[in-house]
């Protein structure tokens, strides 16, 4: 039976170890954080709570500049506290498929709980030593709002934030500055199919595939056969409804990148957007830009069950 | 009879009072340990050797032991020593004056295949289709309050342990040796025994040692040889007169109650006015003195180092390899084989009995369990271990320092007394997170595991230090792999949250052993 401390007790050793509430924890090294369980595209997260999310829009700026990605992330963020999700490529392109043309998803552009990041994987974890590849990560990864807003506040780099190399090299071992984990996959694996992929995971291809890719607008063939668009989307999965849902009326849908000109080794990352109708998927737009994200709070997957 | 009116504690007292008093003519003080207490504490075995009184200092004898023992159900005290020294006639003497001489038996028992049987006294011939066929005896099983078990090193080990364990079973019929507490429906008074044996050693050529089983069941004292000590004042000790109605008598004249042993003693000895937990400060010791005391020092530290790596901490001190690491190997090395799953309930049991003893001795029949309690168990346990013929002063030293090191750190702490750091830290973080959420909560471990990381002055210390920082890691770990539950558990109020955490603990901690051994004696 656990011995209980008084209350009196226990403020009194609060107060004497000298902490207050929003104190910052101490610097560690990242680790291996537990795997915690993530909401799942099979489980957790369900397409109909996200055509019923919740939306957070900022365009609020500092110094003149958009800071509206962050302000909105941090709201959809506090929103949905531990246990809900901010939407990603991957779940927001399946839930365009079920929205009716009407829904909003048609009508606005929304930035993602999706960011792409590049620079060079020294140790070759994933393809050859010193290759500069692009890692993408879903459902929260570097590019926190706190990181993000470091990054304005620092300067962008090609409208993109600068990462020490160290932030990058760890998020190769899969290790995130706020000491939790991300499971990566490599391209390959993820063109052949994962199951059950976690709403939180990544994706690792060599850059000079995604800057093998043209950016805009593609046929059907280009788009699904599209190396950038299968590593955003997560699979080829949803490829065709998508496809067929949103190209125009000339066949062609957009997925859009701003590599050809971007210098991996200065390791550098933005956010995702999907777009109105065809024009898909973005990854062009500046970091620093107004944010339109969605959440789902936990009580929509607990009204689920209910 | 009017004992229900009587206060637990009056009743002992008045029971443990008489005894001494009565058996003051008879048996002679054995010294066997020293236990003094001021900023350090200091556990000496006195091996027979009396000493001048010395403030804070509490002298434990055999008879001490004796009568403390017939208090708890749950273990059994075994004497080991060289004939002659006292082992019988000492609990002859006080199985005689509790229990009268019809309401104990000692059992003596021998090797060889005409060997006696363990089971004798509980059991009955019969004449079944004119074959004679053993019965137990469910009269005989009732019959006796206490049992004492000579060379118990020399019997059928199988039937000896039916009788400790109280449930003895012959021909498909069952018998339990216990008696009824009076009043209390269905509960009864276990056997009280203690047990002796020769040392397994070639002047004992028919004594074997214990074996595991023999081992988990009793509390296993050296007798110490008081005879040099007590000389001619031996001579006057003798078992004259009826110590059973001298005794009787006298106790009722003290605590106003009247009654024979079956009615009263089995009230006095109610195993349930003792607690059998250990508070949180004296587990955290014994968590954390272990891995000081009886394994390499650097060998514990570097354990919890993985973790703490793991866990993305870097202590901030290590267990350097110095003159005085090689002096805690040194005195290692006179044990035998270091500590075993056994020995921890060996430590919390014998902490019991002395904290018991300590509490008869100062007269506050307090029963509670302190640090120094605990620290005098690891020490005697830690006797049992030593290769035959070495000294033990440098490992009770050892243990000093663990007890040293952490009353420091538990006082640096402001801790509160009787509670444990690690449960203070985990129970402050739960009404942190109570208030603030799962990320302050999180975030009042860290702070705490900052702190805590500092530089140490001794092996000890950092050692100790590690152990506790690493079950911290553990905790920080465990709650963010379940942090949906812990989330859910820190938006109850007051104590349901304490209660909810300890359902995720028991749902979860299948999960990985190191969640029992490091989070177990914090949540439980």
């Amino acid at each position: 039976m656990t011995k209980i401390i008084p209350d009196k007790d226990l403020e009194k050793y609060i107060q004497a170890i000298g902490w207050t509430p929003g104190q910052k924890a101490p610097v560690r090294k990242p680790v291996n954080e537990p795997n915690k369980t993530q909401p799942t595209s099979q489980s957790i997260v369900n397409i109909d709570d996200i055509l019923k999310g919740n939306t957070f829009y900022s365009e609020e700026k500092k110094d003149d500049k958009y800071i509206g990605v962050a302000v909105a992330l941090q709201e959809a963020l506090d929103f949905i506290g531990t246990d809900g999700y901010v939407a990603t490529m991957p779940e927001l392109i399946a839930a365009k498929i079920k929205a009716d043309k009407s829904h909003d998803f048609w009508q606005k552009w929304y930035a993602i709980h999706t960011e792409e990041n590049i620079g060079v994987d020294k140790k070759g974890r994933f393809y050859t030593a010193n290759e500069p590849v692009l890692v993408l990560v879903n459902g929260g990864g570097i590019l926190t709002p706190d990181r993000i807003m470091k990054a304005y506040d620092g300067g962008l780099v090609n409208n993109s934030a600068k990462y020490e190399f160290t932030e990058f090299d760890n998020l190769l071992d899969g290790q995130l500055p706020d000491g939790s984990s991300i499971k990566l996959f490599s391209f390959e694996d993820i063109k052949k199919g994962v199951s059950n992929l976690p709403h939180r995971f990544g994706v690792v291809m060599p850059y000079s595939t995604a800057q093998g890719t043209e950016s805009g607008y593609h046929n059907k063939k280009a788009f699904m056969e599209n190396p950038l668009v299968i590593a955003r989307a997560g699979g080829v999965k949803n490829l065709e409804s998508y496809y067929k849902k949103a190209k125009n009326s000339d066949g062609n849908l957009g997925c859009w990148h701003p590599f050809n000109d971007r210098d991996a080794s200065v390791p550098q990352g933005r956010v995702l957007f999907l777009n109105i109708n065809s024009s898909g998927l973005n990854g062009y737009d500046n970091l620093s830009s107004d944010g339109l994200f969605v959440g789902v709070a936990p009580e929509a997957h607990v009204a689920r069950k209910l | 009879m009017a004992i229900k009116q009587h206060n637990k504690k009056e009743m002992r007292k008045h029971f443990i009072q008489t005894l001494y008093d009565t058996l003051d003519g008879v048996v002679s003080p054995t010294p066997y340990l020293e236990i003094t207490e001021g900023e350090d504490v200091d556990v000496k075995f006195l091996n027979g050797k009396g000493r001048l009184p010395m403030p804070n200092t509490t002298e434990v004898t055999v008879l001490d032991i004796d009568i403390a023992s017939m208090f708890f159900d749950d273990f059994h005290v075994l004497y080991e020593g060289v004939t002659g020294v006292g082992k019988t006639y000492t609990s002859d003497a006080l199985f005689n004056a509790v229990f009268g001489p019809d309401g104990h038996y000692t059992l003596r028992l021998s090797g060889g295949i005409l060997g006696s049987s363990a089971l004798e006294p509980f059991t009955t011939t019969v004449l079944e289709n004119g074959v004679p066929k053993t019965r137990i005896d469910q009269e005989k099983c009732q019959k006796y309050g206490a049992l004492f078990i000579d060379e118990i090193n020399r019997g059928d080990s199988q039937e000896v342990f039916q009788i400790v364990d109280g449930v003895i079973n012959v021909n498909g019929d069952t018998g339990y040796l216990r008696i009824p507490i009076p009043g209390q429906d269905g509960r009864y008074k276990g056997l009280a025994i203690l047990a002796a044996m020769n040392p397994a050693d070639a002047e004992h050529s028919a004594a074997l040692e214990l074996d595991i089983a023999g081992e988990n069941r009793f509390l296993k004292f050296r007798f110490p040889n008081g005879v040099a000590e007590a000389g001619s004042s031996q001579l006057e000790k003798n078992l004259a007169g009826d110590l059973h109605e001298i005794f009787w008598s006298e106790f009722g004249k003290r605590s106003d109650i009247q009654g024979g042993w079956r009615d009263v003693y089995p009230l006095v000895t109610d195993p349930e006015q003792l607690s059998t937990e250990l508070d949180g400060q004296t587990r955290e010791f014994i968590d954390t003195a272990i891995g000081y005391v009886g394994y390499d020092p650097k060998e514990t530290f570097e354990r919890n180092v993985e973790l703490l790596q793991q866990a993305g901490v870097s202590p901030k001190f290590s267990v350097r390899d110095d003159n005085n690491y090689r002096k805690i190997l040194d005195a290692q090395g006179k044990l035998k084989h270091s500590f075993v799953r056994r020995d921890l309930r060996k430590i919390r049991d014998l902490s019991r009995l002395l904290g018991f003893i300590k509490g008869v001795k100062d007269e506050s029949y307090d029963t509670s369990v302190r640090l120094n309690d605990v620290a005098a168990g690891i020490g005697v346990i830690l006797e049992s271990k030593t290769i035959t013929g070495t000294d033990y002063g440098s490992l009770i030293a050892l243990v000093n320092d663990a007890r040293s090191a952490y009353a420091d750190m538990h006082s640096q702490s402001g801790i509160p007394e009787g509670h444990g750091l690690r449960q203070t830290v985990w129970q402050g973080a739960i009404k942190i997170g109570q208030e603030h959420g799962f990320k302050e909560y999180l975030n009042f471990l860290q702070h705490n595991m900052a702190q805590l990381n500092t530089q140490t002055t001794s092996a000890a210390q950092a050692t100790m230090r590690s152990r506790v920082l690493a079950d911290l890691a553990v905790l920080e770990h465990f709650s963010k792999a379940y942090e949906g539950d812990v989330t859910a558990a820190l938006k109850e109020k007051g104590l349901k949250t304490v209660k909810a955490f300890g359902e995720i603990y028991q749902a979860k901690k299948n999960q990985s052993s190191i969640y029992e051994h490091r989070l177990g004696s914090i949540l439980r």
